[in-house]
């Protein structure tokens, strides 16, 4: 047992945090937000090139070798900067995805170009007409002699604009799940973008007749779930580093507010009712990042952490939720003002609660491996 | 990172709950009962260990220790508490008393006093706490004075556990008056058995013999029983309560309550032939105590991690009160709500489900947020020294 992080973790933080401290500021963060397609590209490509995004991809195929745990690092830092990025997305499902379906030539090729490039992979899973990642979808894989083809819409699909490649979750003709690759740019693809309160670019993607190449089927009914299953899997993890960096921030904004602010002659941190709300955070705060780390290395240990997955989930959602609050309550008027930094962290943080597995969506599936 | 004890850690625990299950008797349903026969068990299930090498196994070997690994040492920490702390109050000469005399004693204290600590034979009280001294524990107004060639104490402690059986007291007192309410205060090894000392029971929810009232009317304290500086008493103590916060494993209780709250609501059924483990809001119930027990049990470690690596600072033990504290709390009402209506029923009655157990642990778990520095005074340490917010 031993909680601390080693050199070289503490050199990949502190080079992430060096990189996001020079390039970016709030004000990029907005321009970025405002853009067409929501990311901070000019940041992913930087952290590609320095291998970065592809810190637990394997060795042989160019990775880093290093494991989630790592990743979920550079995650946080992310977040602390406010920095929207297809990390999750790539890195956190198209990467375990790949990793966990039987490997072909298009697999092995799409992982190497992770490994190698800035490109981006991302999923496409949730239905225009469903609930979320894992519902079943609407949207069919139709396969007949001249080659298959996908039709549907999907909701909610991160960074779409600057994907190459979409990981699409289809029903096929027999009624199972499959799961197919399309490029992006393929004929009958459309995509629009969300409005949404979040950091990430949200899309939602029309597939009309896309025809699906030679080998595009990547996965079909058990596999395919299982696979879907540990990309997102690895993704709620790291999107939960993310949002643990979302409560970096707001701790602190809100202790800078709090030492500054006076009222009735008095700095407001010295009242104990905001002192105690910014304890509160610390305290979930670090929480979070614990559980984040262990699940994280359970899921490098190639354990089954389901369990830790969604407990971790359910516990970040239950806590940023009031870490939300409370921050706003410290900064009183002025952190509701698009102006103040605030309303950056707070929207992720509320947004995230959403994604990757709600609160209920997770409960039960933690119940299930809790022998409930 | 590594988030797995060493197997050899591993193999100690089985060892260690293979002799318990042989040492505790049916009748033992932990520490804070009321039962005569708990004080002399302790003892003697403390002499047990001693013979092990399991007692002070963290301490060095010069004073009875064998230097054991810190995991080890977290692993006797967290068998014993899921196990209601069969060794009684030497919990505290172990953790945290043993090691204050390491740090400030002379040697002639060192080999006094440690010897018998790590023979588990001895057990002491902590008389830190006054009427009019809690939280603001340097209010307090205990004096020692000078007499023939000794202290004489006078004054009240109180909220002293284990009071009753202690044959020491770790005793924290006022010797000069100070400029400041910090200084002027000394720390005393008092034999309990010195004539002037008095000590009442309170009655408490716990039950009638949790803590105490401790009476000093000129009270004669040899010299040599002055640990640490005369007038530095508050370092001392503050480097003391430091070990203390450190030495808890509030969290390995809670695996125990889940465990058989998870055992309870997938074997017991409601009136309409479900298992109770099938109700939306028991499954949510466990799920959250499950992820919180996880987090309890990292914050807890983290701990020991900085300490291992020469890093730990005094933010971190705070973190980690405030968690485990509020956990308990808790898991004793998620608990009382799964068991439902009989849940109000006391150990021992039949129809109480898991006999009692969630009751107990309610009641026990009350005073939780408020002994070792409540967790309002955790929460300023927070905000003050980890957030650098003003006092
Ligand atoms: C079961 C149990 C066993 C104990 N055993 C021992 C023992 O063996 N030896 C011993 O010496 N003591 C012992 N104590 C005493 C314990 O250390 C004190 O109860 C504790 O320090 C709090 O003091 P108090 O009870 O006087 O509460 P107070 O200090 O009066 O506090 C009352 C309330 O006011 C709040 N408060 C006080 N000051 C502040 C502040 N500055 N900011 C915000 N809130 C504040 C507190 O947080 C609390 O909520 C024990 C207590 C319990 C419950």
């Amino acid at each position: 047992m031993d909680l601390m992080l080693s050199d070289t973790q503490e050199m990949i933080r502190d080079g992430a945090r060096r990189l996001l401290a020079d390039t970016l500021d709030p004000d990029m963060v907005r321009e970025v937000e405002a853009s067409a397609d929501g990311v901070n590209a000019e940041i992913w490509a930087q952290m590609a090139e320095l291998g970065w995004t592809a810190l637990a991809l394997p060795e042989d195929i160019g990775g880093g070798g290093a494991g989630l745990v790592d990743l979920c690092l550079l995650g946080e830092e992310l977040g602390r900067a406010a920095a929207s990025t297809p990390l999750v997305a790539t890195a956190g499902f198209a990467a375990a995805f790949l990793q966990a379906v039987e490997p072909t030539a298009l697999t092995r090729s799409m992982l190497s170009t992770l490994a190698t490039s800035d490109a981006v992979i991302t999923p496409a899973l949730a239905d225009a007409a469903g609930r979320d990642e894992r519902s079943a979808p609407a949207s069919v894989l139709t396969e007949t002699d001249a080659g298959a083809t996908i039709s549907g819409a999907k909701a909610m699909v991160p960074c779409a604009s600057v994907a190459q490649v979409l990981l699409v979750s289809l029903r096929a003709s027999d009624g199972e799940a499959a799961v197919v690759a399309v490029d992006r740019d393929a004929a009958g693809v459309r995509w629009a973008r969300h409005g949404a309160t979040g950091g990430d670019p949200l899309f939602h993607v029309e597939f009309d007749n896309v025809s699906v190449p030679a080998g595009g089927v990547l996965a079909r009914g058990r596999a395919a779930q299982q696979a879907i299953d540990a990309g997102l899997d690895a993704a709620a993890v790291l999107a939960t580093a993310e949002a643990v960096g979302c409560c970096e921030g707001m701790i602190r904004l809100g202790s800078e507010y709090a030492s500054n602010r006076q009222q009735f002659g008095r700095v407001i941190g010295s009242y104990q009712a905001v002192a105690h709300r910014l304890a509160d955070m610390r305290i979930n705060t670090d929480a979070c990042r614990l559980l984040v780390a262990e699940t994280a290395w359970l899921l490098d240990q190639g354990r089954d952490a389901t369990l830790e997955v969604a407990g971790t989930k359910v516990f970040a959602n239950e806590v940023m939720v009031d870490m939300v609050h409370a921050a706003h309550t410290v900064h009183g008027a002025i952190g509701y003002t698009t102006e103040y930094d605030l309303q950056l962290y707070t929207r992720r943080a509320r947004a995230f609660c959403l994604s990757h597995g709600d609160t209920d969506a997770q409960t039960e599936r933690a119940a299930v491996a809790l022998g409930l | 990172m590594e988030f797995e004890f060493p197997a050899e850690a591993e193999q100690f625990r089985a060892e260690l709950r293979a002799f318990m299950d042989a040492e505790l008797p049916e009748w033992w349903k932990g520490l804070f009962h009321d039962d005569d026969r708990i004080y002399p068990f302790t003892r003697e299930f403390c002499m047990k260990l001693a013979e092990r090498d399991w007692l002070t196994m963290s301490w060095p070997v010069e004073h009875g220790g064998v230097d054991a690994d810190v995991w080890r040492q977290m692993v006797v920490r967290e068998e014993m508490w899921a196990a209601g702390e069969p060794r009684g109050p030497q919990y505290m000469s172990l953790n945290y008393i043993g090691p204050m005399l390491m740090d400030f004693g002379t040697a002639d204290q060192q080999e006094r006093f440690l010897k018998p600590m790590a023979g588990g034979e001895v057990m002491w009280c902590q008389g830190f706490s006054e009427p009019e001294a809690g939280s603001d524990l340097a209010a307090l107004s205990t004096k020692a004075t000078d007499a023939d060639g000794c202290f004489l104490v006078n004054g009240q402690k109180i909220w002293t556990s284990y009071a009753t059986a202690a044959d020491w007291c770790l005793l924290l007192c006022r010797t000069d008056p100070g400029e400041r309410k910090h200084q002027g205060l000394s720390m005393l090894l008092v034999d309990m058995n010195t004539p002037g000392i008095t000590v009442r029971p309170i009655d408490s929810m716990g039950g009638p013999k949790e803590f105490n009232e401790v009476f000093f009317d000129d009270v004669e304290v040899p010299y040599d029983c002055l640990v640490g500086p005369r007038g530095d008493g508050w370092r001392v103590a503050i480097s003391t309560l430091a070990h203390e916060r450190v030495g808890a494993a509030l969290h390995a209780r809670v695996k125990v309550l889940l465990d058989a709250l998870i055992e309870y609501a997938t074997t017991t059924k409601d009136e309409n032939g479900q298992p109770l483990a099938l109700r939306p809001s028991v499954r949510s119930g466990l799920v959250r105590l499950q992820a919180r027990y996880r987090a309890a049990r990292l914050l807890c470690y983290r701990i020991v991690s900085a300490m291992a690596a020469g890093v730990a600072n005094d933010v971190d033990p705070a973190v980690s009160k405030v968690f485990s504290s509020e956990l308990n709390i808790l898991i004793g009402n998620i608990g009382l709500d799964i068991v439902g209506a009989r849940g109000q029923l006391t150990t021992g009655d039949g129809l109480a489900p898991l006999d009692g157990l969630m009751n107990d642990h309610w009641v026990h778990s009350i005073p939780q947020p408020i002994a070792m520095g409540t967790n309002e005074i955790q929460r300023n340490i927070i905000a003050q020294r980890g957030l650098g917010l003003p006092r």
